[in-house]
């Protein structure tokens, strides 16, 4: 009986749904529905793959595979100078993203994003100038420049920061603690000089990779 | 749990799509929004705080009408895919009445399938509710990313990893194309108005 009536209950939802949404509510084909891959779009499948699981969770297993990925077409596209500054820009913000995971800036995934869109639009438009695809190259590396810096600011306000907190911190020691007080003081000095130390390293290494990379850009 | 209101002959229900991040939840009510705008008068609501991910929620009301004397007045949640948003995600279950599970037929995003419906599992536990037993529907979406080349993992395999205890309605979908969307909010809410059945009939 209770079996009867679900099956009223339910033929009664069923048709009250086919009135709403219709019968034929099956599927119908997107105008935007994108066009088959060609060969060179192929190339990128995996690419495009692992920067969409980059999305759901940041591991070291998905970066590992982005790392394998870029390198895999870095070696394809060596020839293709434009590809390859792509392919390098991928490379920073996935080592990027490599040390920072979750704490990572969150537009560094936009900016996967965005590069990939470019390099796809390059790849897939085989009759696209080299000057019109440079220009989405330099929109993309003016990108990576301009969140590059946005980093190295926000970095510098926490340093800031931090060097306030702790020199607040420091109370001016007692005159039986003064030798426990200083030790602290070093210590204390001394972490903050490896942060310092390890900031200004990054910040060369980062300065002298985009330099080499505008140089290239400027003699291809 | 469903509002009844046996006075105003009215009832209220929360269907939530859950699923990893990135896999269609929020394109599903995006069509279903667009496709049935001049009938659907509420809107859909969308909270961004993240860049273009959902990191709070989505919301669609839905009036269905009239059913066995009933006013059927359905809320549509999604819920943040990210691992880290875990809270919200069990809040947003609270009170829940059916769930649509949007896996993502990726063949990278297996693991991440099943952890995420190991996590509602776990979330729907904190309110004293079953998997086993709540109004549940599998959707295995972006099934047209297979023409883009994309290496997807057959259904077969979606169906032994997330549905061979669970044993529910599943449907191959794609939200881009619309494919399968309005047939699995339609099983869904079947599911929820006839689990509602014995609570129909106490208070009619």
């Amino acid at each position: 009986m209770a079996n009867k009536n679900d099956d009223t209950l339910t033929s009664d939802v069923t048709n009250r749904l086919n009135d709403f949404f219709g019968t034929n509510s099956q599927s119908d084909t997107s105008p935007n529905d994108k066009s088959k891959a060609g060969s060179q779009e192929y190339l990128l499948t995996e690419l495009n793959a692992i920067l969409l699981s980059i999305e759901w969770e940041i591991t070291d297993e998905i970066l590992k595979g982005l790392s394998a990925e870029i390198e895999r077409l870095k070696e394809i596209c060596r020839d293709d100078k434009i590809l390859f500054s792509f392919l390098q820009l991928h490379g920073s913000v996935g080592k990027y993203l490599s040390s920072k995971k979750v704490t990572a800036h969150p537009d560094s995934i936009k900016l996967l994003h965005s590069i990939y869109d470019g390099l796809e639009k390059v790849v897939k438009s085989p009759a696209m100038s080299k000057a019109e695809k440079r220009l989405v190259l330099t929109a993309e590396v003016n990108k990576f420049k301009a969140l590059k810096k946005q980093i190295l600011l926000s970095k510098k306000e926490a340093s800031r920061r931090m060097t306030i907190k702790s020199s607040e911190t420091l109370t001016p020691p007692a005159q039986d603690d003064k030798i426990s007080a200083q030790e602290s003081e070093t210590k204390i000095n001394s972490q903050d000089l490896a942060v310092i130390i390890e900031e200004i390293k990054k910040i060369i290494k980062a300065e002298f990779k985009a330099l080499r990379e505008e140089l290239k850009l400027m003699n291809s | 749990m469903a509002l009844i209101n046996p006075k105003k002959k009215e009832v209220q229900l929360k269907l939530v799509y859950y699923g990893p991040g990135r896999g269609g939840k929020t394109s599903n009510l995006q069509y279903i929004y667009k496709k049935f705008q001049d009938r659907i008068k509420g809107k859909l609501t969308t909270i961004k705080t993240y860049g273009d991910r959902t990191l709070f929620f989505d919301f669609l009301p839905l009036d269905i009408g009239m059913v066995k004397g009933y006013h059927i007045k359905i809320q549509f949640y999604t819920v943040p895919g990210q691992v880290k948003y875990k809270a919200t995600r069990r809040l947003v279950l609270r009170g829940v009445d059916g769930v649509i599970f949007v896996a993502d037929s990726m063949a990278l995003r297996r693991k991440m399938n099943i952890v995420s419906l190991k996590d509602l599992q776990e979330n729907l536990a904190t309110f004293d509710k079953s998997i086993f037993k709540i109004p549940l529907v599998l959707q295995y979406n972006k099934r047209d990313l297979a023409k883009e080349g994309i290496r997807l993992l057959p259904v077969e395999t979606m169906e032994n990893d997330l549905n061979k205890h669970l044993k529910v309605p599943s449907f191959d979908a794609s939200a881009l194309t619309g494919v399968n969307i309005v047939e699995t909010m339609k099983k869904a809410i079947s599911l929820t108005v006839a689990s509602l059945q014995e609570k129909l009939e106490l208070k009619g």
